[in-house]
């Protein structure tokens, strides 16, 4: 891969296997799923309970290690990389909007958007007063000071999508970011996630069982028993 | 630096986590960390106070007694004294000789007839010898002044006049310079040896004398050897140097009840580290989901350890706080009432090791009770924040 292929291609998936142990055997959860997100592109993860896209994501999001395969993060091979070289990557490369309850509830939203700068490299008082204005930029200025108790469902996963942003990472990824939500509030919740994504250039990848959902981000991958395709319905004319 | 400051944020920011378990950790250790420090408190300020009043009363630390009996009949005290002062060794620390006599003031000083009063003849430096604090006065210098100067101890204080006449075999006038606290409920007077001659035809009644020699260290044989090369060449036979002191038979005894009682508070200790790991246990159970997100936004493993553990040693900088702060109010309220007014001895304070004894047990029940939860904490799995 070239230099200039790893900045244009985010998130660079080939061949990722994961195989898990059961008492009746080997089970294998993902056979060989291979794909490119391209810089700012979205795209939504598609299947149904138990095929498998919790765990393609938790691989992408190198929260779990692919049994084979490779993940490829802004150029970055990750199968070998250390716990503490996959954290540092997850803090400043990933940024991630989860289902519902996501806040850490004893901080504030200001300071829960500001928790990714907790870890990692030192962060300037200008990054700091960035992390303020993202959430202006959500809507949630006058609630900084706020708990998380103290925020609606939609707020809550609005200080989620400010905190996912806060490093400026390339790649966003939200799993059923709608799900705990009502319908309005989640497309509400949806369309903040995916133009402010557009707005900084970072790509979304958005695992969901949401028709929906899925229908409003540029291309479609179906995952069915642990096989990822492209869903080649959805890129019909 | 800057990571020290961000966990430090970090730790002050979880102490909000869960507040009431906080509190309760919080209290759990402070009564481990307060029966330590109290057994050291405890055992300092007694020591100070009983090895301070053993001093006043007996002698200081490391005083030897020299008991001399005379042999045959021209025995000289003072011809031993400057003897012994020649040949003491130059490391001694205090050298006093003590002869006793009883005088019985004249009742017009206000006192019913037939009161003695113990005059101490002193030769030498006796107040390196004991802790005899001056109330007023001063100490009696040695001095051919008119009439004798003595100091007296409280109790005579209370009785004499500054100058009052008394009986002993002859009659004389002796007038008070100054009141020491010597600790002792019988009327005392001291008087210098020289100014003893005044007095009294002859200060050594006996044939026998007393010498106190105290050193700085717990070897008696050059002060034995001293004094027997002394005694040899102006008539006079050692008896006996013993150590006079009783410090540190007081120091074994206080030892002994210090590591009893710190036993006591170790187990004290030990119990609260145990409510620590099943409270961190407990917590960490409960803050998993929270503790997966923090790994997902990219966290470590060793920022979470450091999270719990910071957090545990937060709460014990509080415990050990709290319990220096009751420490503090306890020695300065109850131990000035313990001390005796007519002592004159100073209240032992707060030792500043008190602080130190508190951070330690504090922090090292923090470490033992916080460290299982916090390896937990480490080994949480990320990717349960997906399936959750």
């Amino acid at each position: 891969m070239t230099a200039t292929t790893a900045t244009l291609q985010t998130l660079h998936v080939d061949d990722v296997h994961h195989v898990v142990p059961t008492v009746q055997g080997d089970l294998t959860l993902l056979h060989g799923a291979s794909f490119t997100i391209a810089a700012g592109e979205t795209a939504a993860i598609m299947g149904r309970s138990g095929s498998g896209k919790t765990t393609l994501l938790s691989i992408v999001g190198l929260m779990l290690r692919a049994t084979r395969g490779e993940v490829v993060i802004a150029g970055q091979p990750t199968s070998r990389l250390s716990d503490a070289e996959r954290a540092r990557l997850r803090n400043q490369t990933l940024g991630f909007v989860f289902q519902g309850y996501s806040l850490v509830p004893h901080l504030t939203a200001a300071e829960n958007v500001a928790l990714p700068l907790s870890y990692g490299p030192a962060v300037s008082s200008a990054e700091r007063r960035a992390a303020a204005q993202l959430l202006e930029m959500v809507g949630l200025g006058h609630a900084a000071r706020r708990y998380p108790r103290h925020l609606s469902g939609g707020e809550q996963q609005r200080v989620a999508i400010a905190r996912a942003l806060v490093r400026s990472p390339g790649l966003l990824l939200a799993d059923e970011p709608t799900g705990a939500l009502d319908v309005a509030t989640g497309e509400a919740v949806l369309d903040l996630l995916l133009d402010v994504a557009r707005a900084r250039g970072t790509s979304v990848l958005v695992v969901t069982h949401d028709e929906a959902v899925a229908a409003r981000t540029g291309r479609r991958l179906l995952i069915v028993e642990g096989r990822l395709s492209e869903d080649q319905a959805a890129c019909a004319p | 630096m800057r990571a020290l400051t961000r966990t430090c944020a970090s730790v002050l920011q979880d102490l909000r986590a869960q507040p009431l378990r906080a509190i309760v950790t919080v209290v759990a250790m402070l009564v481990g960390v307060l029966a330590v420090v109290a057994v050291t408190v405890a055992g300092a300020v007694t020591e100070g106070l009983v090895i301070a009043k053993s001093e006043q009363e007996v002698a200081r630390e490391t005083t030897y007694s020299v008991d001399l009996t005379a042999r045959g009949g021209n025995s000289d005290a003072d011809a031993f004294w400057d003897a012994l002062s020649a040949r003491i060794p130059t490391d001694h620390v205090g050298l006093a000789m003590l002869e006793s006599r009883t005088i019985w003031p004249e009742p017009a000083a206000g006192l019913d007839a037939g009161t003695p009063v113990t005059v101490w003849v002193v030769q030498g430096d006796y107040r390196a010898i004991r802790r005899l604090p001056l109330l007023d006065g001063a100490w009696p210098n040695a001095g051919t002044s008119r009439p004798p100067v003595a100091a007296a101890n409280l109790a005579a204080a209370r009785l004499l006049d500054d100058s009052f006449t008394f009986r002993e075999r002859t009659q004389g006038v002796l007038a008070v310079t100054g009141t020491v606290a010597d600790g002792e409920p019988a009327p005392n007077l001291y008087i210098d040896w020289d100014v003893a001659h005044l007095m009294f035809p002859s200060p050594v009644q006996r044939e026998s004398i007393r010498v106190l020699v105290r050193v700085d260290h717990a070897d008696p044989t050059p002060v034995r050897r001293a004094a027997e090369a002394a005694a040899t060449s102006t008539g006079w036979t050692v008896q006996a140097v013993e150590r006079h002191d009783q410090i540190a038979g007081i120091r074994d005894e206080l030892q002994l009840v210090r590591t009893a009682f710190l036993i006591c508070g170790g187990i004290a200790l030990l119990v609260a580290a145990l409510g620590i790991v099943n409270i961190g246990l407990s917590t960490i159970g409960q803050r998993s989901r929270e503790l997966s997100i923090r790994r997902a936004v990219g966290a470590r493993r060793l920022d979470l350890l450091l999270l719990v553990l910071g957090n545990a040693l937060a709460q014990a900088v509080l415990a050990a706080g709290a319990a220096v702060a009751i420490a503090w109010v306890a020695v300065a309220v109850v131990v000035p009432r313990a001390v005796p007014p007519e002592s004159a001895l100073d209240a032992p304070t707060l030792p500043w090791t008190t602080v130190a004894v508190a951070l330690l047990a504090a922090g090292s029940t923090a470490v033992i009770g916080s460290l299982l939860p916090a390896i937990r904490a480490a080994r949480i799995d990320i990717a349960a924040v997906l399936r959750d």
